[in-house]
C-alpha cells in the first residue's frame, strides 16, 4: 500500500506540477482579478464555501417537498391541539405562515421566498416555543454553543499533537498509554462518554451537576456569582467533548512526525548530536503544517457532537434547540438552525484558511493551488 | 496477496482484535433467536438488577435489556454494513471513475467532494431525518451512506491519480477497454486492500454516526438500535437514578466493537506498509 512511484512517473509528476507552478504565475501576471494571490486564493474558498452554502440550503428547502408531509399542516394541527389557543389566533398565525412560505404560491416563488428568508433573517415565530421569534431563539442559543466548541476545537488541537510527536519519538510507557487510550476514546461514543461522567461525578461522587448550564435561580447576566455557576456547570461537558476530540489529531501527527523522523535532516541532527526533544520539535513543526488543513473537516464533525452532547447535558445552546425543533416539527425553526449551524462551520472554515496562508508562505506566493 | 493474507493471520495483535469483533457480530447474529421479545413490556419488573434470569436486568417498562442489546447490536450493524458499502461505491464512482475521466469532469467531481466536505454531515443527517416521518433501517443507513463518502472519495483519488500514471494502465487504454472497466477491474484491484480499510473505517463510522442520530431519536422508527437504547437512557433519566445496567452495556458494546474495528485497520496498516512496518 506504500507510495510506490515508478521514477518515470514521479518525473512526470514533478514535470507536471512544474508546468502548473509556471502557469499559476503567468495567470498572475495576465489576469485582471488576481493583484495578489493571497486574495486570489481567498476569492477561490470563498466561492466554495458560498457554494456549499447554497448547495446545502437548497437541499433543505426541496426534502420537504419530498416527503407526503405538508409542513404547514403539521404546524397547524400541532398549533390547534395546543390548549387556549383560539381560532382567530390560528388563522392570524396561518396567514402570517402563508405570506411567509408562499404555500399557495408556483413553487418558483417559495423558492423565491425561502431566499428572502434566509437573507433577512426573519423566520417568523417559533412553533416549539411560542411566541417567541425564531432568530432571537436561535442567536440565544449561538454564544452557548459556540463557548463549547471553540475552546474544544483549539484545545484538541494541541493536545493531540503535542500527543501524537510524543508517541513518534518516544518509548515512554506512559505516552503510549495515553496514546491508545486518546485513539479509542475517539473511535468512542461521545455521548455515552458523556454518560459515564454523569454517572461518575454527577450521580456518584456529586461533584459536578448532571445537565443545564447555570443555576435556574438566577438570573442570566454577566454578573460574577452567574459566571462562576456556568463554569460549573461547563465541566462536564466540556470533558466529555474534549478527552474524545484528542484522538482525532494523534494518528495523523504520529504518521506524520515518524515520517518526518526518516528524513534527513532529522538524521544529520541526530548525528550531530541534538537531544530527542530538540529532534522533535524540528520534526512537529514540519509535520504541524498538514495538520492544519485538517482543522476545518473536524470542525465541521465536531458541530455535529456538540449539538448531540448539548442535548445529553441539557446545555441550552443549539443542540437542545435543534431537540426541541425537531421534536415539535418547528420546521422554520429547523431551517433557521441548519442556516446558523452551516454558517459557523464556514465561517470556521475560511478563518482557518487565512491563518493557513499566513503560516505556510507557499500559499500566500501562489505556489499552492490550496 | 495470499502471503500478505498470511502474514496478517500470524500476527498476534490482529488475532484478539478480529476474536473480539467476532464475538459481538455474532451476539447480534445468533443473540436475537434466543433471548425474549425485546420489546414486550413487564416481563420482569421495573429498574430490576441484573440476575441470572435477566443478564443485565430490565429497563423503566420492565423489558427484558440484554434481548434489546442483542437485537440493538444486529440493526445497529445492518445500518453499519450498509451505510459502509454505499459511501465506498459512492466514493469509488466519484473519486476512481470520474477522477480517471480527468479534465472537466474530474474537476466537477473534485468541486462537489469539498462542497460535501465543508458541510457538517450530522447536522445534515439530523435535518433530513426530522423532515422524515416514517424512517425504515434501510433508509436510515443509505441516508448515512450518501453523506460520509467524501474523505473517502478524496483518499481513493490521490492513490488512483499515482496509479492512472503507471504502464498497464496504458497498454489497457490502448487494447480499448471503456474507462469504467479499466477502473473497477484493473486499476482497483491494486489498492484492494485500502479500499478493504476504507470499508472498514466506513461500517464502524456509521455505526457511530446511527447511534449519534438515534440518540437524539432520528435514527429508525421501528426496533431497538444501540442509540435507540441510549436515547431511551438518557429521557427517562436513567443515570440520574444510577440504573447503571441500561446504559453502560450499549455504550460498550458500541466502544469495544468499533475500537476492535479500529485497531484491526491500524494492524493492518502497520504489516503491509513497509515504512511502518516494525519487526
Amino acid at each position: 500500500m506504500g507510495q510506490k512511484f515508478s521514477r518515470k512517473s514521479r518525473e512526470k509528476t514533478e514535470e507536471r506540477r512544474e508546468n502548473g507552478i509556471k502557469n499559476i504565475l503567468a495567470s498572475n501576471k495576465g489576469s485582471l482579478f488576481t493583484k495578489k494571490p493571497f486574495t486570489r486564493f481567498i476569492t477561490k474558498k470563498v466561492f466554495f464555501l458560498l457554494l456549499a452554502l447554497f448547495f446545502s440550503l437548497t437541499l433543505v428547502f426541496i426534502i420537504p417537498y419530498l416527503t407526503p408531509l405538508n409542513p404547514l399542516d403539521i404546524i397547524m394541527s400541532r398549533l390547534a391541539a395546543r390548549p387556549g389557543m383560539t381560532t382567530t389566533q390560528i388563522e392570524t398565525i396561518y396567514e402570517r405562515y402563508n405570506v411567509l412560505f408562499g404555500l399557495d404560491k408556483p413553487l418558483v416563488v417559495q423558492y423565491y421566498l425561502f431566499w428572502k428568508r434566509v437573507l433577512t433573517l426573519d423566520f417568523g415565530v417559533s412553533i416549539a416555543l411560542y411566541p417567541n421569534k425564531v432568530m432571537s431563539l436561535v442567536l440565544y442559543a449561538v454564544p452557548w454553543t459556540l463557548s463549547l466548541i471553540i475552546p474544544v476545537w483549539v484545545l484538541s488541537f494541541i493536545l493531540g499533537n503535542y500527543l501524537g510527536s510524543r508517541a513518534a519519538f518516544s518509548k515512554n510507557k506512559i505516552v503510549h498509554t495515553f496514546y491508545t487510550i486518546s485513539v479509542c476514546l475517539n473511535a468512542s461514543p461521545y455521548y455515552w462518554f458523556g454518560l459515564i461522567l454523569v454517572y461518575l461525578f454527577a450521580v456518584n461522587l456529586r461533584w459536578f451537576p448532571s445537565s443545564g448550564a447555570y443555576d435556574p435561580f438566577l438570573k442570566v447576566s454577566l454578573n460574577p456569582k452567574f459566571l462562576l455557576s456556568v463554569a460549573y456547570h461547563y465541566v462536564l461537558p466540556f470533558f466529555s467533548l474534549l478527552i474524545t476530540s484528542i484522538g482525532n489529531w494523534c494518528t495523523g501527527m504520529r504518521a506524520m512526525t515518524i515520517y518526518e523522523k526518516q528524513s534527513d535532516y532529522v538524521f544529520y541532527s541526530r548525528q550531530l548530536g541534538f537531544t530527542e526533544n530538540r529532534l522533535r520539535s524540528y520534526a512537529q513543526r514540519n509535520a504541524l503544517l498538514p495538520q492544519i488543513t485538517g482543522l476545518p473537516i473536524i470542525l465541521s464533525s465536531l458541530i455535529g457532537q456538540t449539538l448531540i452532547v448539548e442535548y445529553v447535558f441539557g446545555w441550552p445552546g443549539l443542540g437542545t434547540l435543534s431537540y426541541h425543533a425537531i421534536a415539535a416539527i418547528d420546521y422554520p425553526m429547523i431551517q433557521a438552525l441548519f442556516l446558523i449551524t452551516v454558517g459557523l462551520v464556514l465561517i470556521g472554515n475560511l478563518s482557518v484558511d487565512i491563518i493557513y496562508g499566513f503560516i505556510d508562505p507557499r500559499i500566500r506566493t501562489g505556489y499552492i493551488g490550496g | 496477496m495470499s502471503g500478505r493474507v498470511e502474514l496478517l493471520l500470524k500476527n498476534k495483535k490482529l488475532q484478539v482484535y478480529l476474536g473480539i469483533a467476532i464475538i459481538i457480530i455474532m451476539l447480534g447474529l445468533v443473540g436475537p433467536f434466543f433471548t425474549r421479545d425485546p420489546s414486550k413490556i413487564l416481563v420482569g419488573g421495573i429498574y430490576e438488577s441484573p440476575s441470572s434470569e435477566f443478564l443485565l436486568g430490565t429497563d423503566m417498562a420492565g423489558r427484558d435489556i440484554f434481548a434489546q442489546l442483542c437485537n440493538a447490536i444486529r440493526d445497529s450493524l445492518m445500518v453499519g454494513i450498509i451505510a459502509g458499502f454505499s459511501a465506498v461505491g459512492i466514493a469509488i464512482i466519484i473519486g476512481g471513475v470520474l477522477a480517471y475521466k480527468g479534465g472537466i469532469i474530474d474537476e466537477g467531481a473534485n468541486v462537489i467532494t469539498n462542497v460535501f466536505l465543508t458541510l457538517p454531515q450530522l447536522v445534515i443527517l439530523m435535518v433530513v431525518a426530522s423532515l422524515l416521518g416514517k424512517r425504515s433501517l434501510i433508509i436510515v443507513a443509505i441516508l448515512i451512506g450518501l453523506f460520509s463518502w467524501p474523505w473517502m472519495a478524496r483518499s481513493i483519488r490521490s492513490q488512483l491519480l499515482s496509479l492512472k500514471e503507471r504502464k498497464f494502465v496504458d497498454l489497457c487504454r490502448i487494447s480499448g477497454k471503456s474507462d469504467f472497466v479499466i477502473v473497477v477491474k484493473e486499476i482497483l484491484p491494486n489498492m484492494l486492500a485500502y479500499i478493504f480499510l476504507l470499508l472498514i473505517i466506513g461500517i464502524s463510522s456509521a455505526v457511530i454516526v446511527e447511534s449519534g442520530i438515534s440518540v437524539l431519536g432520528l435514527g429508525p422508527t421501528e426496533g431497538f438500535t444501540l442509540g435507540k437504547m441510549l436515547n431511551l437512557v438518557i429521557r427517562h433519566e436513567a443515570v440520574q437514578q444510577g440504573i447503571w445496567w441500561y446504559f453502560i452495556p450499549p455504550g460498550l458494546v458500541l466502544v469495544v466493537f468499533t475500537g476492535s474495528l479500529l485497531m484491526i485497520t491500524a494492524v493492518i496498516d502497520d504489516v503491509l506498509n513497509p515504512k511502518t512496518r516494525e519487526i
